[in-house]
Order: C-alpha cells, then sequence, then structure tokens
C-alpha cells in the first residue's frame, strides 16, 4: 500500500515536471512567435490586425486577433497563416508558408517557414 | 323662415371655407420646413465620401501642423531651391528664359504624364523636367535629382486648386487608351508574396487603419511629397516602387512603363479632385 502511494507521488511529480518542461518550451518559443508578428520581414501581423497586448497604435485592416483561438481550430489557424485561400478563396491575408500561384514575388521565398508557422500558433491559441 | 335658412346655410358656408383655409395654412406650415431643407440641400453639397479625399486628408494633426506652417514644413526649402532654379529674369540657362513667369506653366503638373510622339511612351512631368534640362548646359540627371524634386515641386506649387487634365492626344488616342488599360489592369492585379492588388487598399479598405497609417484612397494630388521615412523629397515614381516594395513584389526599375501607366490611371481616377502638392507624408 505504502509503494502503491510514493509510486502515485512520483508519477505525480514527473507529470508536473514534465509539465513544467512543456511549458517553458512553449514560453521560450512564444518571444519568438512575437517576434515573427511584429518582423515586416517575416509574419508582421501587427500591420493588419489588432494584437492582444500590443501597445501604440492598433490596425484593423484584418480581425482582431483577441479570442481568435475561440472561433478556429489547431488546424484551421495553421491553414489560415500558411495560405488562407485554400479557406476563403478571395481572402486579402497573404499565404506566408507558399509562393504558389502568386505573381511576380520578391523575394522568392516563403515569408514563414512550418516551424515558425507553428511557433505563431502556438501564440494565436494562447488567446482566446 | 326661409330668411334664417338662407342665413344658416351661408353661416355654413363661411365655416366651410374657413375650415379649408386652416387646412391650406396648415399643409404649408408643415411644407415650408421641408422646402427649406431641399433648398439648404442643393446649396451645400453632401461632404465628399471617402473616395474622394486627398492624401492630406488622411495625415496626422502633427503632419498636417507642420505642413501649414512654412517655418517647420522642409517642402519650403525645396521651392525655394525650384525658385533659384527657375529664376526670375531671362538670364541665360534658367527655366525663365523660356518660359517666363513659372505660372505660365501651370497647366503643365495637371496634363503629365502625356504622350510623347517623339519617344512613342507616355512622360511624366519628372521625365519631362529633364529631356528639357537636356537642352541646357545643366543637364540633370535621374528621377530622384533633388534639383529635378525642387523643379517639379515648384511646378505642382503653381498647379495647386488646378484637377488634373489627363487626356488622349488626338492623334495616339489608341496608344493612350492602350496604356490606361494596362495601368488599371496593374491597379487590380494581385502581385508579389502578400498577394495584394492596389485595389485592395485604395478602394476597398479606405480609411482602414495600420498601425500609424490610415489607408487613403491613393490619389496622387500631393506629389512630390516629402516623406519622413525617406527624410527627402520623392517622387511619385518612387513612392509607387515603395508601393511593389511593400507587397513584396518585384520592384519596376525607376521610370519604367509600369510605373508611368499606373501613374496615368491614378490621375485619371481623380475625378477633378484640385492638385494639392506638394506635400509631406509620415
Amino acid at each position: 500500500m505504502k509503494l502503491i502511494h510514493s509510486g502515485f507521488i512520483y508519477f505525480s511529480l514527473l507529470l508536473l515536471g514534465l509539465s513544467s518542461i512543456a511549458a517553458a518550451e512553449e514560453a521560450k518559443r512564444l518571444p519568438w512567435a512575437f517576434e515573427y508578428m511584429t518582423n515586416p520581414q517575416k509574419g508582421n501581423c501587427i500591420a493588419c490586425h489588432d494584437v492582444p497586448g500590443m501597445s501604440g497604435h492598433q490596425s484593423n485592416f484584418g480581425p482582431s486577433l483577441k479570442g481568435v483561438s475561440a472561433r478556429w481550430s489547431r488546424d484551421e489557424l495553421v491553414q489560415w497563416v500558411t495560405d488562407a485561400r485554400v479557406l476563403k478563396p478571395d481572402t486579402l491575408m497573404p499565404p506566408y508558408g507558399t509562393h504558389q500561384a502568386l505573381e511576380k514575388v520578391n523575394p522568392a521565398r516563403s515569408a514563414l517557414s512550418a516551424d515558425q508557422i507553428k511557433d505563431i500558433v502556438d501564440a494565436l491559441q494562447t488567446w482566446r | 323662415m326661409a330668411l334664417v335658412s338662407l342665413l344658416n346655410l351661408r353661416a355654413f358656408k363661411h365655416g366651410l371655407m374657413l375650415l379649408a383655409m386652416v387646412l391650406l395654412a396648415l399643409v404649408l406650415l408643415t411644407l415650408r420646413p421641408l422646402a427649406a431643407r431641399a433648398q439648404n440641400a442643393s446649396a451645400s453639397p453632401s461632404p465628399p465620401s471617402a473616395h474622394q479625399l486627398s492624401g492630406n486628408q488622411f495625415l496626422s494633426p502633427t503632419l498636417k501642423a507642420m505642413q501649414s506652417d512654412a517655418s517647420l514644413n522642409p517642402v519650403s526649402l525645396w521651392l525655394d531651391q525650384g525658385r533659384s532654379l527657375w529664376g526670375s529674369t531671362p538670364e541665360k540657362q534658367s527655366c525663365f528664359q523660356c518660359h517666363g513667369d513659372v505660372q505660365t506653366l501651370k497647366s503643365a503638373a495637371p496634363q503629365h504624364p502625356k504622350w510623347s510622339a517623339r519617344l512613342n511612351r507616355l512622360v511624366n512631368l519628372e521625365d519631362q523636367i529633364i529631356t528639357c534640362s537636356e537642352r541646357t548646359s545643366r543637364p540633370l540627371r535621374g528621377l530622384e535629382n533633388l534639383d529635378v524634386l525642387a523643379l517639379s515641386a515648384l511646378l505642382h506649387h503653381s498647379s495647386q486648386g488646378l484637377a488634373f487634365q489627363v487626356s488622349a492626344p488626338p492623334q495616339h488616342a489608341q496608344q493612350w487608351q492602350a496604356e490606361l488599360n494596362a495601368g488599371a489592369q496593374l491597379f487590380t492585379t494581385r502581385k508579389g508574396a502578400m498577394n495584394l492588388a492596389c485595389t485592395h487598399c485604395h478602394d476597398l479598405n479606405i480609411g482602414k487603419q495600420m498601425r500609424a497609417d490610415i489607408i487613403s484612397p491613393g490619389h496622387p494630388t500631393g506629389f512630390p511629397i516629402f516623406k519622413m521615412s525617406w527624410q527627402s523629397m520623392g517622387s511619385i515614381d518612387r513612392r509607387l516602387r515603395a508601393c511593389f516594395s511593400g507587397v513584396q513584389a518585384e520592384v519596376p526599375a525607376p521610370g519604367s512603363i509600369e510605373l508611368r501607366r499606373l501613374e496615368l490611371f491614378l490621375k485619371s481616377r481623380t475625378q477633378g479632385l484640385p492638385i494639392d502638392g506638394p506635400s509631406l507624408r509620415r
């Protein structure tokens, strides 16, 4: 009985440790997400969207990102950032993960890599 | 008895007349304010829609204040330089020698870009200034040359209040129309990594905020512009290239025909807005 009790405590500590590591990793990645969201050479989400926590001028060219994760699933958010044309063919949201069917692009590389989009979506999912 | 009934009938008729007059007065009193409102409406036209506003209407209060104060407005330095280059006496190599006072050319800025039969292409005002300078011993080189911009600023300043009058020359109407159509096509075609066309911002999202910028209809009435981020005066050619860069598209070379086509289309869609440049931009 005592052994089961100790095992439970150790297992709980393990879970707590793992979740802390995961949280630490997420916390490490989020600042990168904010870097991509504010860098004109990357996503630069702030140019068009009202971004929670940002001070100064807010943009309203696109919808506010407040509560964005309540409106869209993770897969949908990845799709919105990668190539929103799949979800809405006449969208004004640039396709950050692809250059497919674009005209006269310069520079000829996607603004964001798949990993960078993942980081951005991690941040978007914190806004419920 | 008969007299009494006759009097009653008369009183009844008078009563009816009186009632009719009261009703007429009430109708007139009701209609008068409506008529006055209609008259006022025809006397003062409704305010222009956002589509009819100059870029100067979208400046921040700080920039508006700077623009209206000649001692703070850097544009005044370019105007002084322009006046100095133009000259005020018929001295050799001055613009004044051939053209006289700058006011004699006040219709030049509104008419550009225009078709050049000699070059078989559209030329804008800065192109024309450079061509003109090549006839002197002091030829100017480059669209963003400070003296070219100073003369452009002076000529636009002399045209303030006039509307653009870009029109097809009778002998080259077909080519001119083809250029205009190509400009419209450029305005409405998505381009660059941002996959946006000019129309998406400057027709569909006027007044929307992009951080500190408010999207204007893109009417080119305020050029040349002193743009704070450039810390210099710049031509419409440069500003259009900046837009291509903004949507991460291949940027046309300075003076390229795409830029002249787009300029022609932009000036043809100003619909009578007066020139109010040179001016400041953020």
